[in-house]
């Protein structure tokens, strides 16, 4: 169930294996309406950039700390409806979002990827040899740029299945070159991403159009339905769109599935059940399935914050075109032996600029001008915490609905301010001032990084997965989104939730 | 079906709610001088006599509307007994009477007209007939008071900025007709007063949004109430009530419509500017809000198509309707000095912010205005850097120095 990363990556190896795979999505799939040409270029000349920029409905307008790519008028289809078609109920503390298309929200991200060391693993580093192997394979197919021999090589861990870096704008330059500069605590890479740098496969390599908060019409940046789309032409694949899976009944040899869809109501029988459908939705359906009503579990997430960098050096000049997707990545460590935290660098080019007017201290007539001449000399960084210092929860009710209830961790505030101070300290070093005011912690949940709710175990509980991903509270049902990650450290997370996914299939492919 | 007699269906108000109750199924009856279009029926009446009870045979309502305004002694006697027996005869028959009384009913009014209604009330709740007390009508076709303003705006190239500011309570003649029918189909309100007015609104104002609506510039010039009555003393005692000084009393001592003023239930007077507007949304007026927006936002006119799309997405939401910024706040500038940031759950200031946002994204999106967000292509120029900072923080402090002015403006808007 689900086509998002991790459902595509295990149907992908059960197809390689002549294993018979039947997909179901609850939405449609997802035509992506990216814009072609360069922002800078079409900013100037562009009659029709209001229809990509904002629609022709109402957008939603408002200055929440959210992602502008939520805001993104295409996506409107992938996003609208996920809380009412899944029964999810999200207190008033947490920033749910989710995807009802196929690829998931894949069609929506922004390419970090990474590896996980064997602490990171938790469980499955017992298994480690296994996700290499997968982490191979889900490179290779994916298609990752950034390679570089930097403080951050081995924290990514992919160098070795990448193509090398993507060229860095005139702003990032002037960081890359100073970052010997730099004190212990914050290390300075070259972003890791899902995109090809060269023409390969039948997708193009990225140009730097600086389109990407839009979608990429060359295909550079990958995303699920690439390879949805290859599922679909598979002989041994049958993908069902619009088929929404709204209960998971375990009877004493196989799971009953019920699903909906245009045509009515029918239950599958089935031997084995792979849940992809996201964490939250996953989750719900493993907690309902098991029975688990009122009995709330932990939901990790990456607290994180933004902020903005100006580069003196750079005051006065005009924009150029760059990439719109992390150039930079930094690891932090705020405290000697504490999970560090992870961010990224990006230009300021490919956000529209009235994200930043609406959220500035100031009238928008003062802020325009203002905003003119400095943000073609600043950068936008975003930085995450782990996923142990978010404090949310999940349950499901007697009428099967999921309830999440979200505090802040009590610890956090201290978090961001010390995240803040460093960050403001050492990029100092490289010629680069973090604004003040313009570290904005970003709403609980925003970072859409849901995960580790039913998570992986060497000695599952029944509410664990094993090592297989088996839901020991729900056998026959395997888990293979970020439900089932043991652990959620800071860095990005879907290729491992991809190898991950790739493991399992594999694994169910041999006992096939 | 219900029948509904109607004093004054020729009248501005009795017009309005003729064709109100006929598209909500009654058959309206006119009871006055001559036959009324729209009405099924005519039954000849006049206010000079006393009606007999026949008059109301076979009605189910009565509204009684018409009135003496010529203001002369006879008439008001005689205005005062035909009320009292068509209340006599409705209370006899069992039917609800609504009487159209007005803001100005008061023992101790200023004009004759004013204490003439209030006697009329006083005799009538009695008989427990509905009296209903309109604010100023205004709106729809041109007549009465407002078709006299209307034509004031038209004619004089500068208006009368009365001070002090008499306060008015503005209301559209179709929301009166509502109210009115309303009352007709709740007898068991009878034996009290309400209220059909919206939320007060200064003499200029109201001369702004006429002026607005008869699209002629409006220039004012302050004129002490003081200075006025004398010559209209005098002007009276040649051309009689039409040009004394008892209307100028009256408007400037008109009661005050308390904000929990009793109103019929169920009942409710629409927003201002919509009382002197037509009801139906225009696109105008939201294209002059579009324009205004962009004024505020980057100091430059936008092409008729970001104004345009402005209304396309406007219209589907829900709240479509008009702000009318141009006299709810004055100038763009004073709209661009609200503070973008401070915490509100005033919905009207919420709604404003959205729109104000909306604006931003559109324009942003508009080739011809991109130079107000991107330097074009060249080398560095830190001067013209330097000047967009500099211009900023004036732009701010300005903003900062008009915020109190723009806050109280839009804190005091009806």
């Amino acid at each position: 169930m689900g086509t998002g990363p991790a459902g595509t990556s295990a149907a992908l190896a059960l197809l390689e294996r002549g294993v018979r795979v039947h997909l179901l999505e609850s939405g449609a799939a997802f035509a992506s309406e990216a814009p072609q040409g360069s922002l800078l270029d079409l900013r100037f000349t562009s009659t029709q950039q209001w229809r990509w920029q904002l629609g022709p409905a109402a957008p939603s307008v408002g200055a929440g700390n959210v992602s502008p790519k939520l805001r993104v008028p295409a996506f409107r289809t992938l996003f609208d409806g996920y809380a009412q078609l899944n029964q999810i109920d999200a207190g008033a503390g947490f920033h749910l979002t989710g995807a009802i298309a196929g690829g998931g929200l894949s069609n929506a991200w922004g390419c970090g990827v990474a590896s996980f060391d064997p602490d990171e693993l938790g469980a499955l580093a017992d298994v480690a040899a296994e996700m290499r192997q997968s982490y191979r394979r889900v490179s290779q197919r994916v298609g990752l740029s950034g390679a570089s021999d930097d403080a951050l090589r081995d924290y990514f861990g992919l160098d070795q299945h990448s193509a090398p870096a993507l060229p860095l704008d005139r702003l990032h330059t002037q960081l890359w070159e100073r970052r010997t500069r730099l004190r212990a605590g914050l290390d300075l890479g070259r972003a890791r991403l899902a995109v090809r740098a060269q023409a390969s496969a039948g997708r193009q390599g990225c140009n730097q159009c600086g389109l990407c908060l839009w979608g990429c019409a060359r295909g550079a940046m990958w995303s699920a339905a690439m390879d949805l789309a290859a599922i679909c032409a598979h002989p041994l694949a049958t993908v069902e769109f619009g088929a929404h899976v709204t209960k998971l009944e375990h009877t004493g040899d196989a799971t009953l599935v019920h699903v909906q869809s245009a045509h009515g109501t029918r239950i599958i029988r089935a031997q084995k059940v792979l849940l992809a459908a996201g964490t939250i939705a996953s989750t719900r359906l493993a907690l309902a399935g098991m029975k688990l009503v009122n009995q709330p579990i932990r939901l990790q997430s990456n607290p994180m914050a933004a902020f903005l960098l100006f580069l003196p050096r750079q005051f006065g000049s005009t924009r150029e075109a760059a990439s719109g997707l992390a150039q930079l990545s930094f690891r932090l460590r705020l405290q000697p032996g504490a999970e560090p935290c992870f961010g990224n660098l990006f230009s300021t080019g490919a956000v529209p600029m009235h994200e930043f007017i609406t959220r500035m201290p100031l009238s928008g007539r003062a802020a325009l001008p203002l905003l003119r001449s400095l943000l073609p000399a600043c950068i936008v960084g975003n930085v995450f915490f782990a996923g142990a210092r978010s404090a949310h929860e999940i349950s499901v009710n007697a009428a099967g609905r999921a309830q999440i209830s979200s505090r802040q961790e009590p610890s956090m505030r201290e978090g961001f301010q010390q995240a803040h101070a460093a960050l403001s300290r050492q990029f100092r070093r490289l010629g680069a001032w973090l604004l003040p005011g313009s570290f904005v912690p970003g709403a609980p949940g925003a970072d859409l990084h849901y995960a580790s709710t039913l998570p992986i175990a060497r000695h599952p509980s029944s509410r664990e997965c094993s090592l297989a991903g088996q839901l020991q509270g729900l056998p026959g049902v395997y888990l293979l989104d970020g439900a089932s990650l043991p652990r959620l450290p800071a860095k990005a997370h879907t290729l491992t939730i991809m190898a991950n996914a790739d493991r399992i299939a594999r694994g169910l492919a041999v006992d096939n | 079906m219900n029948r509904l007699g109607l004093t004054g269906a020729s009248g501005y108000i009795g017009q309005a709610l003729c064709r109100l109750a006929a598209s909500h199924g009654w058959q309206v009856v006119a009871l006055g001088r001559g036959a009324v279009q729209g009405c099924i029926e005519w039954r000849p009446a006049d206010l000079r006599k006393v009606p007999e009870r026949a008059l109301l045979a076979g009605l189910d309502a009565v509204v009684h509307l018409a009135a003496n305004t010529q203001g002369d002694h006879m008439g008001a006697d005689a205005e005062y007994q035909f009320a009292v027996a068509l209340a006599r005869h409705a209370q006899a028959q069992g039917q609800c009477l609504v009487y159209c009384s007005s803001q100005s009913a008061d023992k101790n009014a200023p004009s004759a007209y004013g204490r003439s209604k209030f006697a009329i009330e006083t005799a009538l709740l009695s008989a427990n007939a509905i009296v209903v007390r309109p604010g100023m009508v205004l709106g729809g076709q041109p007549g009465g008071l407002f078709g006299a303003l209307l034509g004031l705006v038209r004619q004089l190239p500068i208006l009368p900025d009365l001070r002090p500011r008499p306060m008015l309570w503005p209301v559209h003649v179709d929301s009166v007709a509502e109210a009115f029918l309303s009352a007709a189909m709740q007898p068991e309100l009878g034996g009290q007063i309400f209220y059909a007015a919206g939320g007060a609104v200064s003499f200029k104002e109201l001369l702004q949004a006429l002026a607005w609506r008869a699209r002629v510039s409006a220039r004012f010039a302050p004129v002490p109430l003081l200075a006025l009555r004398l010559p209209l003393r005098v002007a009276g005692r040649f051309f009689g009530a039409r040009c004394s000084a008892e209307r100028l009393d009256s408007l400037a001592r008109l009661p005050i419509i308390s904000a929990q003023a009793q109103r019929i239930p169920g009942w409710s007077p629409g927003t201002w500017p919509q009382a002197v507007l037509r009801r139906r949304e225009s696109n105008r007026a939201l294209l002059e809000e579009a324009a205004h927006l962009c004024q505020a936002a980057i100091g430059a006119r936008a092409p008729l198509s970001l104004l345009r799309r402005y209304v396309q997405h406007l219209r589907v939401r829900d709240n479509a309707h008009a702000l009318y910024l141009p006299w709810q706040l004055g100038s763009p500038l004073m709209l661009a000095s609200l503070d973008p940031m401070s915490p509100t759950r005033d919905p009207a200031l919420l709604e404003l912010r959205w729109r104000q946002h909306l604006m931003w994204r559109l324009i942003e999106v508009e080739p011809t205005l991109t130079d107000a967000f991107l330097y074009p292509a060249g080398p560095p120029q830190r001067l013209r850097a330097v000047r967009d900072v500099l211009r900023a923080g004036w732009r701010e402090l300005s903003a900062r120095l008009r915020r109190p002015f723009a806050v109280r403006r839009f804190r005091s808007r009806p």
